[in-house]
């Protein structure tokens, strides 16, 4: 078997399994009775569309100015310089990246109540914005760090000779960094305008709440589907924006050099007390409310009791998936790095997936896949690894991507001359160099399975529920000291591929 | 290699525990239920009957965060090949869209034989059993007292009545039935009214219920269960059955429903659920569970704060037809809500 062959095999699973499926319900939006009919589409022009259109932009322009200046910050703060514990400090601000966006705001919630001055500005454009803020401040703060790591220490070292750190940071460091601030931005994005949750939670008429309506008040699955194709839009734009750019390899980088680390002297304590502030703020106070309510014994073991079934699922399914969206998106990567077919095709379908509204996807997948003949897929949870794999392939597939770009080409075609088969290039050259990347790949993978509840909610086989939709069916009038407990195991779960990844990457620099 | 034919392996047996999850659900003596009510609720009336009869119950509950697209959805989703025996809905609506697009086929249970005509179908697609009640949670400083829905067009009370969201859950269909029932100028008039009052609108009845507790509104139309939750929690409530004088058009009764699945994997499996669910014995958990609904069968006790249905004046509509209003009057009302 060739490696094109291999690609081709593995293209053609993805397309069939997940981007089949949602393009066939997208081609009915366009037909009425048999007939060629644009009209399902004027819905978009509604005075209701239009406006929650400007919420969502508005929404997602604060939140990733806002997320990826004071990640950038933290980025720099954490990664340049010496300050202590810093490695506490990132894992304690990336907490709100691993669980699901809901529970952070249930977390705001118990803070602040539904009345008052600042319970009246938790639910609404403020509450929303400041949730969605935590939640995607540690994107920009993780890529600045990474970033980091791609500047070549001589550039600063030359300008040190001239002056100090602060205006080496200005004139040298930040330029430099200039890529993943527009990375940043661009995420955070992508991932505001299509998120919904936490609108939904804090009562904030955005975007993608329109879709779920037509899905949830009329069961219009066409109009739903109509809704869902500006995100789409929006997406594909952001994505040109990063092909066509001043910086058309943001996701590319090189060899990692040792960062020189800025000794901090007398503004260390300042600082270190201005970040377990910002920590406190983002994520102590809503979740140690969540701890707070749960620290009656009985709760626990009640809870674990009831929930111990869907945790073990939650690990089950997040594993498979995490691991399936490693190996489809290391072919994925290499066919990228390496432009096979039609590569640029491929990496928007990657996009367009993974921006599409998961209530959409979801109900693609059941449409296409619930027949008598495929119910060895839809009627076990496979349909929810289609899910995750449609999904969420663009994030493992890019950093592979990223990861088999810088190695040689000479070795595997040296590999190929000795005789080497595709199995054993990819046995002995590429997956023991990318081993690092492909870790990394399935962390990332395993903390999007483990969180994800709307297309789980759609598709799980009966009786085969996740934690996190157990927490939120429990929310429909159970007790809140059994759902904080719950939350809080959710928390402590998701803490556990950070510690995987901690393990095994003991080297600061991955 | 050894390790690499560990981790092989490690993952078909991960594949298989997946594939497994389903042939064991399809060929054992079970039952797979779609569920609206309330998880909580609902789940120690589906263990009981797991208890009784030995037969495993896989469910499918909705959550709150869906508004009901889970399940609906799915059930929708799955037209062509069914994977739900029974749905277990909160209200009758759902059960007749449902019979509309033909999701469903008709099963007379031995168990609804005492439950009144009104809350059944009549070709028994669906039968209704353990109902909540559309009533006012009032705040206890309020002075005069809403008694009427017509109050919330009532100068007297400009400003001081909030509502839920009229396109989601129980408020939609209690406005579809004001529809049924006055027909559509006078609906939209008072529709109109409601909001020249300046009537609030929140997201939802447990969203109602906390703003009276909270003593930011007098008064707003609830579920019997949002209101008997404030006051389990000690808030400063009381509630008012609507519309119960003389002439009055009387409270809007939104009863649970259970429906059997056209061509329902497990359908003898299903009938026993059905029957259970319809059982006194349910009616009787249900009234005494925190959601306090109503029994619709005759000598079912219930706690004291609940009066029986055969005390309660209720409004008299065809299911039916307000599930086909409510269809015809979606779009009316985003545009209302939309203008509000």
């Amino acid at each position: 078997m060739t490696w094109r062959l291999l690609i081709f095999l593995t293209v053609a699973f993805l397309f069939t399994a997940t981007l089949l499926p949602v393009l066939s319900m997208v081609f009915h939006t366009f037909f009425s009775h048999g007939n060629f009919d644009f009209s399902a589409y004027k819905v978009l022009f509604q005075d209701s569309s239009l406006t929650s259109f400007q919420n969502s932009l508005l929404l997602s322009l604060l939140v990733a100015a806002a997320s990826t200046f004071a990640g950038t910050v933290l980025g720099i703060v954490l990664g340049k310089t010496k300050l202590p514990g810093s490695y506490v400090l990132v894992m304690l601000l990336t907490l709100p990246l691993l669980i699901p966006p809901y529970i952070l705001a249930l977390g705001w919630y118990e803070v602040l109540g539904r009345e008052g001055f600042w319970g009246e500005l938790l639910f609404g454009f403020w509450g929303t914005s400041w949730v969605l803020f935590c939640t995607y401040l540690p994107i920009p703060m993780l890529l600045s760090m990474l970033f980091l790591t791609q500047i070549n220490p001589r550039f600063e070292e030359a300008a040190r000779l001239m002056t100090g750190w602060p205006q080496v940071l200005r004139y040298i460091t930040l330029p430099l960094l200039f890529p993943a601030v527009i990375l940043s931005f661009l995420l955070v994005f992508i991932l505001t305008f299509g998120e919904q949750s936490v609108a939904n939670f804090l009562r904030f008429d955005v975007f993608s709440l329109e879709s779920f309506t037509y899905f949830s008040a009329f069961y219009d699955f066409k109009t739903a589907t109509v809704l869902a194709v500006p995100m789409v839009i929006v997406a594909l734009l952001v994505l040109a924006a990063e092909q066509f750019g001043r910086h058309k390899h943001l996701w590319r980088f090189d060899t990692a050099y040792s960062i020189e680390k800025i000794n901090l002297e007398n503004t260390r304590i300042p600082l270190l007390i201005m970040i377990l502030l910002l920590i406190s703020l983002t994520v102590l106070l809503p979740l140690a409310h969540l701890f707070a309510e749960a620290t009656d014994i009985h709760l626990w073991a009640e809870a674990l009791t009831k929930a111990y079934q869907p945790i073990l699922r939650s690990y089950l399914y997040a594993t498979l998936g995490a691991t399936a969206l490693m190996v489809f998106g290391f072919f994925s990567g290499y066919l990228l790095t390496e432009r096979m077919f039609a590569h640029r095709f491929y990496d928007a379908v990657l996009i367009f997936m993974f921006s599409l509204p998961a209530t959409v996807t979801g109900i693609a997948l059941i449409l296409f896949w619930n027949t008598p003949y495929t119910n060895f897929i839809y009627g076990t949870p496979l349909i929810i690894l289609f899910a995750y794999l449609g999904k969420y392939l663009a994030l493992t597939a890019k950093i592979t991507q990223n990861r088999l770009g810088q190695i040689p080409h000479s070795q595997v075609e040296a590999a190929q001359l000795a005789g080497a088969n595709p199995f054993q290039v990819l046995r002995f050259i590429l997956a023991p160099l990318s081993k690092k990347a492909l870790l990394i790949a399935w962390v990332i993978g395993f903390i999007f399975s483990l969180r994800e509840t709307t297309m789980t909610m759609l598709l799980y086989p009966p009786g085969y529920d996740t934690l996190p939709i157990y927490i939120l069916t429990q929310m429909a009038n159970g007790e809140p000291g059994m759902i904080a407990a719950l939350s809080v195991i959710m928390i402590l779960m998701s803490l556990l591929p950070l510690l995987v990844l901690g393990y095994f990457t003991k080297d600061p620099h991955d | 290699m050894v390790t690499e034919k560990k981790y092989l392996f490690l993952l078909l047996l991960g594949v298989l525990l997946l594939v497994s999850c389903s042939t064991e659900h399809a060929s054992r003596n079970s039952v797979t239920v779609y569920v609206s009510e309330d998880q909580v609720f609902s789940e120690p009336i589906l263990k009981d009957f797991e208890r009784a009869t030995g037969i495993h119950v896989n469910a499918v509950y909705d959550t709150e965060e869906s508004k009901g697209t889970g399940v609906m959805n799915r059930l929708l989703a799955e037209k062509n090949n069914p994977q739900a025996d029974v749905y277990w809905a909160n209200e009758p609506i759902r059960a007749e869209v449902l019979k509309h697009k033909g999701i469903l086929t008709p099963y007379e249970s031995r168990n609804a034989q005492g439950i009144p005509a009104l809350f059944k179908e009549k070709a028994h697609y669906w039968t209704g059993f353990s109902a909540r009640i559309r009533l006012f949670i009032v705040n206890n400083k309020t002075k005069v007292k809403p008694t009427s829905i017509l109050d919330y067009a009532n100068p007297k009370f400009k400003g001081k009545g909030v509502i839920a969201n009229p396109l989601f859950g129980t408020t939609t269909s209690h406005i579809a039935a004001l529809f049924t029932l006055w027909g559509d100028p006078k609906a939209k008039h008072f529709m109109q009214a409601l909001k020249a009052n300046r009537i609030a609108v929140s997201t939802s009845n447990g969203e109602s219920a906390d703003l009276v507790a909270g003593g930011q509104y007098d008064f707003s139309l609830v579920d019997s269960d949002d209101a008997m939750s404030r006051l389990k929690q000690h808030a400063p409530v009381s509630f008012v059955y609507p519309d119960q004088q003389a002439g009055g058009i009387g409270a809007f009764v939104v009863p649970n429903t259970v429906m059997l699945i056209k061509g329902a994997p497990h359908p003898k499996a299903a009938k026993r659920l059905i029957d259970y669910l319809l059982s006194k014995q349910s009616e009787h958990k249900l009234a005494f569970a925190d959601c306090a609904q109503i029994p619709l069968h005759r000598g079912v006790a219930i706690p004291k704060d609940l009066k029986p249905i055969g005390q309660i004046k209720v409004m008299q509509v065809d299911y039916g037809k307000v599930a086909q209003k409510l269809i015809a009057i979606q779009p009316w009302l985003k545009q209302w809500l939309s203008g509000s």
